[in-house]
């Protein structure tokens, strides 16, 4: 008995350091390669590296609500939209204001507030509308809570189109000033990614990853399942509405239309392809297709296959990676991780290293 | 007629019918006793089509059928009538019926199966234009056992038709099937009723937890110790 | 006006409406009735159709000869769909079916753009669609008037048909017990395939109307009306037939009444009570007006 014990000790729990290790790998490869994109990469490849670290931020905190709930939210555009709208009035200086937003009410038209403050207002906005519209959607099951959740995306829409002494309506809201850079981006990146992980992998998100998609099991846990579904969906929608602040904010002039189906569609291609419940997922998954459209949205303006001149097709990006989405879901529905993560603290285990080389021996 | 070989069926993970064997031979009335969850609807879901089996053969007239849909086996004159009826409640009662041979292509023969069925039960002929679910439990029995009728099956299972029904719709239904064999319909018959099943059967199974523990003549079944006290409620 | 004209007009544009609405809802309860998919690409089949038509009127086609040739149009790409997208998919989770329909509608959507350009363009309708006719103070469209009539006539032959075919008859069975419809030897790959052929080609009936009211087309048509289909089934008892008839007139008249009853500002956010509505009907009545109850299998 004592032998099995202590044998069973050798495949043991990873030492701290490795943990730190694992863990610290990747931000410091993030790190390495963030300063030498600033440093030498073009303009271009700057732009896709920011656009990537914000898309990680939707991806994940929408895989944190998705993968703990294993409900569907979407309508989590619009949690953005209410970040990047609010911030973006928080923030526009009183001048632009004055010319741009003539209508707004003295109280708002006389502020302007720094980028910090206003996005985490902006996130505290999405929250807050999320745990008003929680209450009653997150009750329904199935497709009706994601049939739900759409409405609520175009409720948001309406409404922002319709408020235009807020919002300039449908017409281009203009003149925020570019206070996102690639390192606020990363940082929240970061932060999104850390919260999501405590989420997911606590043991109370694991047992709620194993059981959600019981739904015997799951209702007889009855009145929790509501009140965890609304925690998870409220810090989804900071984490999210923080995101469409920062997007406000490098993005520099948008519109509602910005934050509707094709957005949408975007995000969670994202989330299906790199696969629900697993933030290594989410994370690999967004980096796979924002690289894959940015190099088909390239080809759409034509190019050459040896003696073939391929035409420029605006809009065959979209379809390719509708088609690509939807080849996804036939043959590989759990998305390339399987819900499951990638864990770097192996590489710093001995036995890691050992087990591939034995393997070659047999 | 049919015969099964070490058939292996999964739910999942879980291991529903273990190396089952058996054999229905054409014109016989064979029944498949066991307790709840002895996986007796398993089989007869398996035998038509509705679960595959992960190992094993299932032969019909020596063609293995094992991996066909229930469409494929209706062509082949296998009809189930589900546990729990499955009528169609949205649908009339003659819609019902037409649905059961909606895949026979002799309108005469059809109308003669339909005169049978009237016989033999005439509150369905009442009741021609009423919507299933507004009938009775043991009404919608009969319905659901004109039903698979319809089809004019060579091999009809019937899973659990007694199931919450009256004494005497019971016998109603248990000469109805008596009827059928001598008609000439091989009929493997899932009963919980083991007693009356036992009374019209030709030969017998047990099925326990997945296996087939015991299989015999129906006067066997009847005599045997075991099966009485287990089954016969002896 | 007396209040009376003012009723009637309002009714025949309420009736118009919820026609439109009606036809479209039919195909999305159909289809989801048997499959549980709630095809959102079903609004592209109006834009597919309407295409079509443009096309043939374009080149001098008569209009009832450029209609049916629409409306097959229609029902051919419904089946395509269904036989590429949705087939492969069948008896996967009910999300993972909505997502693919998402992805057929980006799909359509943008080939659209690439084959007949972004751009909106106006639609020849023939004067029996375009005239407007004075009846004292009321002043009624002609367009309103066919599609009123059109359903009517459409909704009457559906009925016959799902009341009196064996395919028809099939399509009710398979909506209710898609399991005990295999069981009797009910061809379940036809019978979708005829839900889809149909439901597509009333959306192709209601893309040609919705054509010839607004007097254009665009690959985005489609988008809006799929959206306030699916609300009208809702409402009116998803997954059903008569449930999708009433759901769209309920609709139709919800919308009249709400343009003409909500005050000048708040008239815009008319689209936002609408799908607030939705939500309602979802929270307090998930089954609709008609409500089935759906099969719960644990």
């Amino acid at each position: 008995m004592d032998d099995s014990l202590s044998r069973s000790a050798s495949i043991t729990q990873p030492a701290p350091w490795q943990r730190y290790a694992g863990v610290a790998t990747p931000l410091l490869l993030l790190l390495l390669v963030t300063f030498y994109l600033q440093w030498a990469g073009s303009a271009y490849i700057q732009r896709v590296w920011i656009i990537l670290g914000l898309d990680i931020i939707l991806v994940t905190s929408l895989n944190l609500f998705n993968g703990f709930t294993g409900v569907f939210s979407l309508g989590h555009v619009g949690f953005m939209a209410i970040g990047a709208y609010v911030s973006a009035i928080l923030t526009l200086p009183l001048e632009k204001k004055a010319t741009n937003l003539p209508d707004l009410p003295a109280w708002l038209a006389h502020t302007q507030l720094g980028f910090l403050p206003a996005i985490l207002i902006g996130g505290l906005a999405a929250t807050l509308v999320a745990l008003v519209i929680g209450r009653p959607v997150l009750r329904l099951s199935g497709h009706y809570v994601a049939v739900a959740t759409l409405a609520f995306l175009v409720i948001v829409r309406v409404i922002l189109i319709n408020a235009t002494p807020y919002t300039r309506g449908s017409r281009t809201f203009s003149g925020t000033p570019a206070y996102t850079t690639v390192w606020w981006v990363y940082a929240w990146a970061v932060v999104t990614v850390y919260v999501a992980w405590r989420v997911l992998r606590s043991p109370y998100g694991r047992a709620m990853l194993a059981q959600r998609e019981d739904r015997a099991a799951a209702r007889s846990i009855g009145v929790r399942v509501l009140r965890s579904r609304m925690w998870a969906f409220g810090i989804s929608a900071f984490l999210t509405g923080v995101a469409g602040a920062l997007w406000g904010h490098y993005i520099l002039s948008f519109s509602p239309n910005a934050f509707y189906f094709a957005e949408t569609f975007s995000i969670i291609t994202m989330l299906v392809v790199g696969g629900m419940g697993s933030i290594s997922g989410s994370v690999i998954g967004t980096i796979l297709v924002v690289l894959l459209s940015e190099v088909l949205r390239n080809l759409e303006g034509g190019f050459s296959l040896g003696v073939v001149q391929i035409p420029s097709l605006y809009g065959m990006s979209q379809i390719l990676m509708a088609i690509l989405f939807i080849i996804i879901l036939i043959f590989r529905r759990e998305g390339l991780m399987g819900g499951h993560e990638i864990d770097l603290t192996r590489l710093y285990v001995p036995d890691f290293w050992q087990s591939l080389f034995r393997r070659k021996e047999v | 007629m049919l015969r099964l070989e070490n058939v292996e069926v999964f739910y999942g993970n879980i291991r529903a019918l273990k190396g089952v064997s058996f054999s229905v031979s054409e014109g016989e009335l064979v029944t498949l006793i066991g307790s709840n969850g002895a996986g007796k609807s398993t089989t007869l879901n398996t035998i038509v089509g509705l679960l595959h089996p992960r190992q094993g053969t299932i032969l019909y007239q020596d063609e293995p059928i094992h991996h066909l849909s229930p469409f494929q086996m209706l062509q082949r004159g296998i009809s189930l009538c589900p546990e729990g009826r499955r009528i169609f409640g949205n649908l009339t009662v003659d819609e019902n019926l037409r649905m059961g041979a909606i895949q026979r292509r002799d309108p005469e023969g059809v109308r003669q199966d339909r005169e049978w069925v009237y016989a033999f039960f005439p509150v369905l002929a009442e009741r021609l234009h009423q919507l299933g679910g507004t009938l009775s439990g043991g009404e919608q029995q009969m319905l659901a056992i004109g039903r698979s009728l319809m089809s004019r099956p060579r091999l009809l299972l019937m899973d659990e038709p007694s199931l919450g029904l009256a004494p005497v719709l019971v016998q109603t239904i248990f000469q109805a099937l008596q009827q059928l064999k001598d008609r000439g319909t091989t009929i493997l018959l899932v009963e919980q009723n083991a007693h009356q099943a036992l009374e019209i059967a030709d030969r017998g199974y047990i099925l326990e937890t997945g296996r087939i523990i015991l299989g015999d003549a129906a006067a066997a079944l009847r005599a045997n110790e075991l099966v009485v006290q287990s089954y016969l409620g002896g | 006006m007396s209040f009376f004209e003012y009723g009637t007009q309002q009714l025949i544009n309420a009736l118009s409406i919820g026609s439109l609405y009606a036809l479209m809802a039919i195909g999305l309860a159909m289809v989801f009735s048997i499959l549980r998919l709630i095809n959102f690409a079903h609004g592209d089949l109006m834009m597919v159709a309407s295409y079509t038509a443009l096309f043939l009127l374009i080149g001098g086609s008569p209009f009832l000869g450029a209609a049916i040739a629409a409306v097959v149009i229609a029902a051919i790409a419904g089946l395509a769909m269904e036989r590429v997208a949705y087939r492969p998919i069948r008896g996967a989770p009910d999300v993972a079916m909505l997502l693919t329909s998402f992805a057929v509608t980006i799909i359509l959507e943008n080939a659209a753009v690439l084959t007949v350009g972004a751009r909106s363009r106006a639609f020849p309708a023939p004067p029996f669609l375009s005239t407007v006719f004075t009846l004292g103070n009321l002043t009624v469209s002609s367009v309103n008037v066919v599609a009123i009539i059109t359903t009517a006539i459409l909704l009457v032959l559906l009925t016959l048909f799902v009341r009196r075919t064996d395919t028809g008859i099939s399509m009710r069975a398979a909506a209710e017990d898609l399991v005990a419809a295999q069981l009797m030897g009910i061809n379940i790959n036809r019978v979708i395939a005829y839900a889809f052929a149909i439901g597509s080609g009333l959306a192709g009936v209601a893309g040609l109307l919705c054509a010839a009211k607004v007097g254009k087309v665009d690959p985005f048509m489609g988008f809006s009306p799929v959206l306030k289909a699916f609300i009208a089934a809702v409402i009116g008892g998803f997954g059903t037939i008569p449930g999708a008839v009433v759901g769209g007139y309920v609709l139709g008249f919800l919308e009249i009444f709400l343009q003409a009853t909500l005050p000048g500002q708040s008239s815009a956010y008319r689209d936002a009570f609408v799908f607030g509505i939705l939500i309602l009907v979802l929270l307090i009545r998930p089954n609709g007006i008609l409500g089935v109850q759906e099969r719960e299998e644990i």
